[in-house]
Parts: structure tokens; sequence; C-alpha cells
């Protein structure tokens, strides 16, 4: 993750109208030019000629304007600004100059430590100046505990030690190698596809691979910087820093590569910062081989944990433009749009600051059409993105260590939403491009922020939740084994119309039946000798007393196994058992599906409910909307079938529910029926509706419960709240 | 020779390397300014009369007055030469309040109150005495500033003008002879061998504009030389050797501390020399002319004292400009009309300058005087000019400038004095860390406040005024009437013609009259219409009949946005527990009504129909609420520049010290 730093590189000057400085007179005696290790490189962009100020030592760069080209290009610390504002406005490039631009350039030039004049500065001014640079390092660390730079050392004579050696890999022997590597790699990935990402949560995420990973990440990364860093070498760059960055707490290296920035061309930009992501695809492809090649084992593993950081991480990670990594700056020099970011911001800034508050002096960005174009598409889109990203560390922090997870995603939430809200109002409240539409401006956003309040916490909308399910039976209109016993007949023919009490069929169990025969004949035993002692021995007859109550208990019990044997009917309708004619001999667990007693209305539909909707679906539940898989474009109104509250279970009716079945419920990997739930899921039994077609039996429901209307951001809140407390288990 | 070493004894405080001696500036720390201000707000221990420090000071009172007057002088050296070890010590200070206030009586005839030896006290600890006013400030200050300049610290009484300077050197002079102690008084133009000459006195009164501008002339001569540079010259003497007009900011005692620090700090001073102007007349008359063609809302937009171009406006003027010399540029063209604009919409004559001897002379708003030889910046000046049909002057080009809030914190010790601290007493603390202390009255105030009158017009204002001036001049009693402006004092000064009353006008116009005007002003029957000149500081001196009949009776005819401004002009009459009575007959046309609270003041002009009224408390609390806007939204312009120039005077770090 190379840092290209191009801090400001757009308009140093910035257009201002007044004329006549009041600072005037603090600079027009001086005669500056710029630190003799600053260079001026002359770049094209989109056919337009930039020139680039580079500070070699502290590695950063600054556009310059033609006017300020112009003057700056004159500074050669004989001439005082007077007579080199004079100079520059009898030349006339266009308009002329004001003196505010020209003090604006100094102070902007100072502050980029490029300029030296010709008289002792104001220590006290230079030493403050420095101290704030340090506390803003650290108000930087404090805004972005994400991202924590740790400088370690200058990689430069490592780097130039074996530039002589790897430039090759920059030339056209590099690139025919990488193409030979990497090309038959991808055809081979494709071939093995399926094998590859089989399994592939498990296989990345189990305890024994992670620690693997552990140790490939960073190794892969580090390939990854110094390609980078030979990058810059090779064209003659310097690298100056190279050390740790704590990317969500994860040790990643990085090196400074901002020295490409002054690359005139912009190929040689591209590779730079692409040659990151080539060294790791080339370290994927190679891995791809040894994966194919050699047999399960640790070499296997870390060849598919190379694949899978080097080939899969950098292009999601690294080659995503939407983020500040490689792929933004490859994309910078793609559309040659240095600062896309920045830039977009800016005029997404100027649009709003003319359009909606109708500062009409707002000074327009000079963009060309298709520029324009660009940001506008740009800037959204990483924002959310970005926003996506943000939210998604912040719960897997959170979720991984408690309190420190809470603080982070705390500190997390105010940098993202509280600090760009915080800037927005200083925005308002001081930009002195809104000076003359202050009022407007502040009203018109307390009347945004009305609106949203309002919509948020005012605007009652529906409040629904989804849910999945199948048609099922009540569970009084299934037979089962009452216990374990080979089946002896039916009592009523299946088919036949039963009403509840009727025997339907019996089990019969030899060893049970024996198992009664000899507990009556111990009760019996008992019994007797009870009696006889009862009133000839008190003491004995207290013991025989005790042995009869339990020989009688042993029986009942086994009496009431045996009367399970028995099925009896508990609901009207029609007996109804598959092979029925089979059955008798045959041997039954306890459990064990036997047959059903089936009515038409007695079908229900069998709605899985995670977790953390139960609450709703019990506490406001108004009625539901019910469509059948097998027609989704009729929705039909539907009650409760009976009331919902049955506890937490991890079973699903039918793996139809299941993530794997084409459902919802994430189920266990591990359970090869696919019915375990990873969390408890509540059964809400809905009552079939009348007006809907026949439905048959297992087929798939569709639901959405009803719980009226709640504001948009209580419904959040409720959700927040589950999501934290399920994440936390508090 | 000058010795601060009292100054500096027991208190740390960071010596700056210049060639003078002065106070570093402190770094800034927004933070601690803003706690400053939280612990200004916190309740203060009160000072009594009956205290501590007033029993030590009397009961010195038999000894010193048994001495001879060379014992008295001798004692007090003895007095000082502790302190320059010790620093100002209560029980050292008593002393020489005792031996100062024995020497008053002596040479001045005038004996200090108990209540002035706190106000003394309060300055020589560096903070602001507020006394109420007419409580004879002048004379506290002679306590302190006659016990620090015996022990050689060069003490500097700042006041707001010169006539205040020079009337207040003159008044206490015999006091200050009486210690050997040389006085001097700086006038505006006094050339520079004089002013030299007078800043070397023991004791220098001078108003603070011609202070900060020596103090510029200086850093302009020494550059930013250091103080071991400048010795090491002197002693070569090869180089003749720079030589400053000050000898260091030592201590200033500031007289009407808000007005000063709070008031005049809006502005930086600026020192400019005049250079040939390049661009000739004819632009800027050309520049006026095409100003006045344009409209209002289509062509420019304003809003308070801003007032900028629309699009509209920059295309009409690019047709009506032509393609002639500068008028090609269409950066040129916005900047010389938006100044034109300005010239001719926002600065009224008789009101923001004044035209004499064919010059154009700002006024200032809060003193209501004239300001000779400033002039406005950038090519304003010249608009003006033109706009007025005057010659020419040619540009100024700024040499050095300063904000009195850099300034006066450069003093080792910064002190004030005023009648009016309560409202800015946060601000105080927050930018020069000086803290209000309050000082009893000597006798309680005996100045009645009659209802207020608003009227719908100001046309009808005035004829209340007039006729309300005249009747309380009838009864043999003096009138002074305070208007905002130059132009108002003359509406009223041809209104009083018209009726045949004599009265007397004092404005920036009759200012060499002024302290005629004011010695006259407490005669029986006699009517002075005065801007704010007559405010601060003056001290109209009344007839034994007027004071029997009632005193002076001042009427306020228009509100300010600091209602310190107001209190200043009551504060004329009823001064040292004389009679006396003020009332403030204002319109709704008023310049506070309009800019702060225009919805009201419409409101207020289309339901009202019956027109002269007298209204009681709701209408002192509107006013109160009205002034505390004007007040919050000017204290806040003036942070906002202080924190402006601080962060432009850091962004600047590669400029010498010296020439920012």
């Amino acid at each position: 993750m190379a840092n290209l730093e191009t801090v400001g590189v757009d308009a140093l000057m910035s257009r201002k109208t007044r004329l006549f400085s009041p600072s005037w007179h603090s600079v027009a005696d001086l005669k500056p030019r710029l630190v003799p290790q600053a260079r001026i490189l002359r770049h094209v962009y989109r056919g337009q000629v930039w020139h680039v100020a580079q500070d070699q030592s502290g590695g950063r760069h600054y556009r310059l304007s033609p006017a300020t080209y112009a003057l700056v290009g004159r500074m050669d610390g004989e001439q005082t600004v007077q007579s080199l504002w004079e100079q520059v406005n009898v030349d006339g490039l266009g308009d002329a100059c004001t003196q505010d631009e020209v003090v604006d350039l100094l102070v902007q030039l100072h502050a980029a430590d490029l300029l030296q004049v010709d008289t002792t500065p104001d220590s006290a001014a230079l030493f403050e100046r420095y101290q704030q640079k340090r506390r803003s390092t650290w108000k930087q660390y404090l805004q972005n505990p994400m991202s924590l730079k740790l400088p370690l050392f200058d990689p430069d004579r490592l780097l130039s030690r074996w530039t002589s050696r790897v430039a090759w890999c920059f030339r056209r022997t590099g690139w025919l190698l990488w193409l030979a590597v990497v090309v038959p790699a991808v055809v081979l990935a494709i071939r093995h596809w399926g094998e590859l990402t089989h399994n592939l949560s498990d296989q990345v995420l189990s305890s024994g691979n992670l620690l693997v990973m552990a140790f490939v990440f960073p190794l892969v990364k580090l390939m990854h910087e110094l390609g980078h860093g030979f990058a810059v070498r090779v064209w003659g760059g310097a690298v100056h820093e190279m050390g740790l960055m704590f990317l969500v707490f994860a040790p990643v290296p990085y090196v400074n590569a901002s020295a490409a920035s002054s690359f005139p061309a912009r190929g040689q930009r591209m590779v730079v910062a692409a040659a990151g992501m080539l060294t790791e695809l080339f370290l994927a492809a190679l891995a791809m081989y040894v994966w194919l090649l050699v047999e399960p084992g640790v070499t296997r593993a870390v060849a598919y944990n190379v694949m899978f950081i080097a080939g899969v991480s950098t292009l999601i990670v690294n080659g995503n433009p939407l983020l500040r990594y490689d792929g933004y700056y490859i994309l910078c020099d793609l559309l040659e749009m240095p600062n896309l970011a920045q830039r977009g911001q800016k005029y997404l800034t100027y649009l709003w600051d003319r359009y909606v508050f109708g500062a009409h002096d707002a000074e327009a960005p000079q963009e060309s059409v298709a520029e324009k174009r660009w940001l506008l598409a740009y800037v959204p889109l990483a924002w959310c993105y970005r926003m996506l990203v943000m939210v998604s560390i912040i719960l897997f922090v959170a979720g991984q260590f408690f309190i420190f997870g809470v603080l982070v995603a705390l500190w997390c939430t105010i940098t993202l939403i509280g600090t760009p809200l915080w800037k927005g109002w200083r925005h308002v409240i001081q930009s002195p491009v809104l000076q003359r539409r202050r009022v407007q401006a502040v009203r018109l956003s307390a009347v945004f922020a009305l609106i949203v309040l309002l919509f948020a916490f005012a605007l009652p909308v529906p409040l629904r939740t989804q849910a999945e399910g199948v048609v099922w039976l009540p569970e009084q209109a299934i037979l089962r084994a009452g216990s374990n016993g080979a089946f002896v007949s039916w009592q009523v023919e299946p088919g036949a119309e039963v009403v509840p009490g009727d025997t339907l069929f019996t089990l019969e169990d030899p060893l049970l039946a024996t198992e009664v025969e000899v507990a009556r004949a111990k009760v019996e035993e008992a019994e007797a000798r009870f009696f006889s002692e009862q009133f000839t021995d008190p003491v004995k007859a207290q013991v025989s007393g005790r042995q009869l109550q339990q020989a009688r208990a042993i029986l009942t019990q086994l009496e009431a196994r045996a009367e399970k044997l028995t099925g009896v009917a508990e609901t009207d309708g029609v007996l109804v058992a598959a092979q029925s004619q089979d059955m008798p001999g045959r041997y039954f667990r306890k459990g064990e599906l036997i047959g059903y007693v089936l009515t038409r209305e007695a079908l229900v539909a069998r709605i899985v409910v995670p977790q953390d909707d139960i609450y709703l679906v019990r506490a406001y539940f108004l009625g539901a909307q019910l469509r059948l898989a097998d027609n989704l474009m009729d929705s039909h109104k539907t009650g409760l079938a009976r009331a919902p509250d049955g506890g937490a279970v991890d079973e699903l009716p039918t793996p139809a529910l299941g993530l794997a079945g084409g459902g919802t419920i994430p189920t266990r990997p591990d359970d090869p029926n696919g019915i375990k739930t990873t969390g408890g899921v509540f059964m809400i039994d809905l009552a079939l509706p009348a007006d809907a077609p026949p439905a048959a039996f297992g087929e798939r429901v569709f639901v959405r419960f009803d719980h009226g209307w709640e504001p948009l951001a209580w419904q959040g809140l409720r959700r927040l709240r589950q999501l934290f407390l399920g994440r936390f288990g508090v | 020779m000058f010795d601060a070493r009292a100054l500096l004894a027991g208190r740390d405080i960071e010596v700056a390397d210049g060639a003078y001696l002065e106070q570093a500036d402190p770094p800034a720390q927004a933070v601690e300014e803003w706690l400053r201000g939280w612990v200004a707000r916190l309740p203060e221990r009160r000072v009594s009369a009956s205290g501590n420090f007033v029993q030590q000071v009397n009961a010195l009172e038999t000894e010193i007055s048994a001495q001879s007057d060379d014992d008295l002088r001798r004692s007090l050296r003895g007095v000082a030469a502790r302190m320059q070890l010790r620093g100002f010590r209560d029980e050292l200070v008593a002393r020489a309040f005792a031996i100062v206030r024995e020497a008053a009586q002596r040479s001045l005839g005038m004996r200090h109150y108990d209540v002035q030896l706190l106000a003394g006290q309060a300055l020589l600890r560096g903070r602001i005495a507020e006394m109420a006013t007419g409580e004879g400030k002048t004379l506290a200050a002679t306590l302190s500033v006659c016990t620090a300049a015996v022990g050689g610290v060069a003490v500097h009484v700042v006041t707001v003008n010169d006539y205040l300077a020079e009337r207040d050197a003159k008044d206490n002079t015999p006091l200050y002879a009486f210690f050997g102690l040389s006085v001097g008084i700086i006038q505006q133009d006094m050339p520079i061998e004089d002013r030299r000459q007078q800043y070397a006195c023991d004791v220098v009164y001078v108003s603070n504009k011609e202070l900060t501008f020596d103090y510029l002339k200086d850093r302009i001569a020494l550059g930013g030389i250091s103080d071991a540079q400048l010795k090491l010259r002197r002693l070569r003497g090869a180089y003749a050797a720079p030589v400053s007009l000050l000898k260091g900011l030592h201590m200033a005692i500031v007289d009407e501390a808000d007005s000063v620090l709070i008031d005049e700090a809006r502005t930086p001073l600026i020192i400019s020399e005049t250079l040939p102007d390049e661009l000739g007349a004819e632009i800027y008359h050309q520049a006026i002319d095409m100003a006045r063609q344009l409209e209002a809302g289509g062509h420019y937009l304003q809003r308070d004292r801003d007032i900028w171009l629309t699009p509209a406006g920059e295309a009409a003027l690019a047709q009506m400009a032509g393609e002639e010399g500068v008028w090609k540029s269409a950066l040129w063209r916005k900047e010389l009309i938006s100044q034109a604009l300005a010239a001719v919409q926002l600065f009224h004559r008789d009101q923001h300058y004044i035209l004499a001897e064919n010059k154009v002379q700002i006024v200032d708003e809060s003193t209501g005087r004239v300001m000779p030889d400033r002039s406005w910046e950038r090519g304003l000046h010249q608009m003006i000019e033109a706009k007025e049909q005057c010659d020419i002057t040619g540009q100024r080009r700024t040499l050095s400038q300063i904000t009195y809030q850099r300034f006066f914190r450069r003093y080792l010790l910064l002190a004030g004095m005023t009648g009016t601290a309560a409202e800015v007493g946060v601000e105080l603390k927050r930018v020069y860390d000086l803290s209000v202390t309050r000082i009893p009255t000597h006798k309680a105030s005996r100045r009645r406040r009659l209802p207020d009158r608003l009227y719908r017009t100001s046309a009808e204002r005035w004829q209340a005024v007039a006729a309300r001036a005249r009747e309380v001049a009838g009864e043999g009693r003096s009138v002074l009437v305070g208007t905002r402006s130059v132009e108002a004092s003359e509406i009223l000064s041809r209104l009083l013609d018209e009726q045949g009353v004599a009265h007397t006008v004092l404005n920036a116009r009759q200012d060499k009259a002024e302290a005629e005007a004011v010695a006259t002003a407490g005669q029986a029957g006699q009517i002075t219409v005065a801007t704010n000149m007559a405010g601060r500081g003056t001290d109209i001196k009344l007839a034994p009949e007027v004071e029997a009949s009632g005193g002076l009776h001042v009427i306020l005819t228009e509100f300010h946005e600091s209602a310190r401004i107001d209190r200043q002009l009551f504060g004329r009459s009823a001064r040292q527990g004389n009679l006396g009575s003020v009332e403030a007959i204002v319109s709704l046309e008023d310049d506070l009504f309009q800019r702060v609270a225009p919805g009201l003041a419409k409101w207020g002009a289309d339901t009202w129909r019956r027109s002269a009224a007298k209204k009681g408390y709701l209408f002192r609390a509107l006013i109160a609420f009205v002034q505390c806007r004007a007040e919050a939204r000017d204290r806040k312009i003036r942070l906002d520049t202080i924190k402006r120039d601080r962060k432009w005077l850091q962004a600047l770090g590669f400029v010498e010290k010296h020439r920012k």
C-alpha cells in the first residue's frame, strides 16, 4: 500500500479578487527564491502543462498554475517581490495577478518548506509552526486510529544496492516473464475453480489456517512494498521511508513512494502504483503451480494462502480505486487527474455553495467538462464504499474485543459521521465563500437538518419483517412411534376417516412385554412379602414396603411405555401412511414417522423467524402477508394458527429453509442434513389463508409480518441495539 | 535613567530580545484564552474602602503629614528602592500612597479619597479599575504613576485624545514636580525631535494613537535589531546607531480602557507613506461616475458594511468601461468599481468623514473626533476624494502595522481605568489578561434618569429634543445634547437657530473650540450640542447657580450600539455627588434599530400610530436586548479579527518580526 502523498498538488494559487493586499508591505521588499533542494518538473495532464514543485527532502509535491510558475520561475533571490509582481503583470499572462495571490503563494510555499528569503525569519513563529506540525501529526493519529503509521527505516541504500540486479524486471524481459507465468496460472485457476472455491470461508477462516496466514501475510505484503520501492528506484526516484502501518491493528509494511509523482511519464507513475499488485499476482501465480503439484500438507496450505492473499485480497483491496490505495493512484494517472478525491470534494462543495446556498461569488474550480463528470461520479461512489468498508470494519473489530471494540466503534462513528458533520457546520459558519450568503446558508442548513430529523424521528414508516417458511402440518396431525417396537397392525385402515381417540395402530415390543410381566411378578412378590411382615415384623415391613413402592413405580413406567405402542388419533381427518401394507413387522424407533391424519384445514404455514426479529413478531403482530412459492404474484392476508410462544430451537423443519437449501437461515456447515442452525430460531405457525390455492405440503412460503408504523430512526436504533447485544453477548 | 526592576521583581515575565525593554509576545493558546474568559465570569472579591489596605494607608497619615517636603521626597525614594527589589508589595505600596497623598494635598490642594487608593492599588497590580464616571480617575492614577516613576519606571498614561492628554498632564504637573518627576505630553503635530524629548520624561501623557504610531515609527527605524546589536553599534560609533523615540514599554495606564483596548482595537493601526498616484485622477472620477450608474439589487448587493457586484453588474460594467487603459482588465475593473461603490453607498459625508480645507478627513465614529493624516486603504480614500470633487492625494503605501491587542500586551505592566468595563470584562480578560476591579463610589450618585421617549420619525425626535432642551435651559440649568454624527449635530443646531435658541456646537468640525465649549457648557441656560467628543473624560464644571437649580441635564438623541457609550454620555452629569438628570429621546429610524432589529423597527412604525410616548421598562428591556445583540456581534467580529491576525502572522513566518 504505497503512500503516494501529493498534498496540495492542485491550485496553489487561488484566484482572489483583491488587487491590493493589506499584507503587501510585509513581503514587498523580500527577495525570495525556492530552497535549493526544490525542483520544478513539467508534467502534462489531459493536454495541459502542469509545473510541479518537488521538495526532495520532504517528498512532497505542489502544483503551480501557469501564473504561479511564471512568478516562481523568476524568483532568484535577487529581485524583490514587488518587482516580480510588476514584471508578471507587465507580461500579462491572461489577466493581472493580484497582490493577494502573490502573498498567498509565498505563504503556501513557506508552509510547504519550499521558500527561502534573504532575511532572518521570525524564529518564534517558526518554532510555533514546528510545534503545530507535531501536534497535527498526533491529531491525525487520533482522528484515524485505524491506520497508524510507524516509520522504521530508510530503505534507500538497500534498494539502490539491489536496483541494478532487478532492473530487468521493469523492462521487456520482465514483462514477458510476468505474462508467461501469470497467464497460464489464470487459466489453471479457472479450470480448478470449483476446487479452489469449495467451502472458501471454512478453508480461510479455520483457526489452523489463520495461523498460517499470519505468517504468510506480512511476507507477501513485504514483497508488495518492495515492488513499489524498486519501481520508484529503477526510474531514479528516492525512497526514504519504510515502516509499519497498523491497518485495523494488523501490522502491514508500507513504503513512501511519493517520489513517483514527480515522474513526468504517466506510464511510469502507473507502473509504480501497480508494482505492488503485479508482484503479488506473480507470487499468486507461482503459488498456483505449487498448489497443483504438491500433496496436501503444510506446503500446500501455505501455497493456498499465498494465492488467497496475493490474488484475491490484492485485487479487492489494493486494486479498488474507491479506496485510497494503489488502485486509486492508478485511476488518477489513467484519467490524468491527480488528486481526484480532493478535487472532487472541492468541486462538490463548490456546487453545493453555488447552487444550494446561492453563493454566486464562489469561485468555480477550473475543471473541464469531462473532469467534472468524473469528479461527480467518483466522490459519492467512493464515499458510499468507504462507509460500507468502515462499518464492516467497525463491526468486525467490535465483535472481536468487547470493551475495546466498543470504544473503537464509537471512535469510528465519530470520525465517520461526527467529523464530516462538524466540518460541514464549520463550513457554513465560517467559510469566507459563504460570507455574503451566510444567513441563507445557515437557515437552509437548519431546514435540511430539521427535515432529516423529522423524517428520521417523526415520520412513521411501515415497520415490517420478512421471513420464510414452509407449508407444514400441525404437530397433532403427525403420527409417530411413541416407543421402540415392531409394527403389528393397523386398527383403522389407512384412507379411512378417523376422529380423536380412535386407536389407529399398534406396535409390539416383545422385550417390553416381558419386562412388564417381570415387573408385575415382582410387584406381586413384594406385595406378598409386605402383607406377611406388616403385622409380624414392623421393622422388616418398612423395608419391604419401600421395595413394593419401587416395584410399583417400575411397573407404572413400563406400562406407560407399553401404552405408547398404541397409536391414537388426536385430530379429525383421513389416516394417511406411505406404504402402509409393508408396515406390519417393520421395526420403528421412538419418534419415527408412521403416518398422518390429514385434513385440508389442518395445514399451516410454519415460518422460521430468526432471533433478531422474534421480539417484533411476538409483541407487535398486526397481521401477515403470505405468498406461496408457486404463485408469488398473489399475496394473502393471514393470521396466527396458534399463539407464537414456543422457545428457540436450533433445527429447521426442513433443509429447504437453510442457506444451503436455498433459504436464508444460516446452517452449520458440519451438519450433513443441513437443518442445524447456527443461532436460535423460532417457529411461528400461520393459518393457511382460505383464499389461497391449495398448497402442497412442504411448499415454500414467503411472509411479511406487519407491525404497524414507526419512524425510521427508532427502527434503526432497535436494530442497532440488537446488533450490539447479539455481537457483544451482553 | 530608566529602571524597570520594580516591574520585573517577583513576576514571571519573558522579556523580548529586541532593542526595547518589552514583553515578548506570548504564544497564542486558544484553550487558555477560553478558560480565562470563563474565569472572568466568576464573581470577584469586592474591594472595600474600609479594607485592610486603606486602613494601612490611613494609619500612616499622621506620621507622614509631620514630614517636611524633602523628607517626603526622600522617603518615597526609599520605598521605591525597596520596591525595585521586592516588587509592589502591599505594605510598600501603602506607604508610598500615603506619601503621594500627602504630597498631592500640599502641591495640588487635593487629597485622594479612600476609594481612589483602591483604584491606585488595582493599577499597580495590573488590573482595570472600574470607577463610576466623575469619581476622579485622573487623580487616582497619580498615586500609581508617582510610585512607579520615582522608582525609575517609564510610565505612559494613555488617553483617548490629545485634549485629555494635555489637560490631565497639566492638572497634575505640580504633584509630579513636587517629586522632581518630569512630565512629557505628546501632541499630534509634534516634530520627531520634540517627541523624543517628551518621551524621555519620567511620565508621559499621550493619546493611544500617537503612542502606537510612535512605536511603529521606532520599529521601522530599528528594524529587527536586537538590544545587544544596538549597544555594539553605539560603542563602535562608526554607524549612526538608530535612536528610538520610546524608551521601552514599561508601564502603561490606559485611561478609558474599554474604549482604547476594545472599541479602537477593531482596526489595526497602519503607518504609511504617500506615493505619487500612478493611476491619475481621471480614473477615479470615471469609476465614481460608473458606480453611480449602477442599480442597487440588479447590479450590486449590499449588506451591512459590505457591498459587492453581481454578475449582471459586472457585465454592465464591462460594457460601460470600454477598452482603455486599466479598464481592460476585469480584475482592475472589479477592484476599482467595488471601491467606488463603497465610496458612494457606504461612506457618507458628515458621518464617516468631513470635508475640511478641501480635504477628506475621517471622523472616528466612537469618539466623534477627526483623525487627520489617516486615510482609508486600497484606493478607497481617493475614491471618496473623487466623489467629493477634492484633489486626489497620492496612494498610501503601508510601511508597518500593528493591532492594539498585540501592542498593549507588550507592556511589562498594563493597567487601565474606565467607568464602563462591566460589559467587556470577559473580553478584556480573554484578550489582554486584564481583570476588572470594581471600585466603590465615594459618594452615592444623585443622577436621575427620566423616562425614555421614542418617536416614529427622526424629524419628530429633533423637534422634541429642541423643545426639551429649551425647556430645561429655561429652568436655569445647563443642557448637553449628545448626537451620534456631525450631521445630526448640525441638523439640531439648525433647528435651534430657527427657533432662535442660543447654543454651542461641539463636533469634529468645530474641534478647535473644544476647551472653550467645555468650559462654558456648565453655565446657566447654556445648551451644548455635541457629538461623542463630549463623551469620555469631558469634565463639565458647573456654575454654582446651575448646581442649585438641578445640575446638568443630558439628552441622548440616539442609542449607540454599545450601552457603554450611552453610559459615558450620561456620566457627564451628576459628577462627584452633584445633582443631575439624564434622558433619552430617540426615534425608530435610528441606525441601531434599522441595523440590528429592522423587523422590529418596521413593525413598530407600522402598528404604532400615536407618535410621542413615554415608554417604560418594556422599552428599556428592548433597548438592552438590542444593544446586547449588537455588542455580541461586534465582539465576535473583534475576536475573529484577532484570530485571523494571529493565523496570518504565523503564516508569514518567513517575514521578519518587525515587518509584520
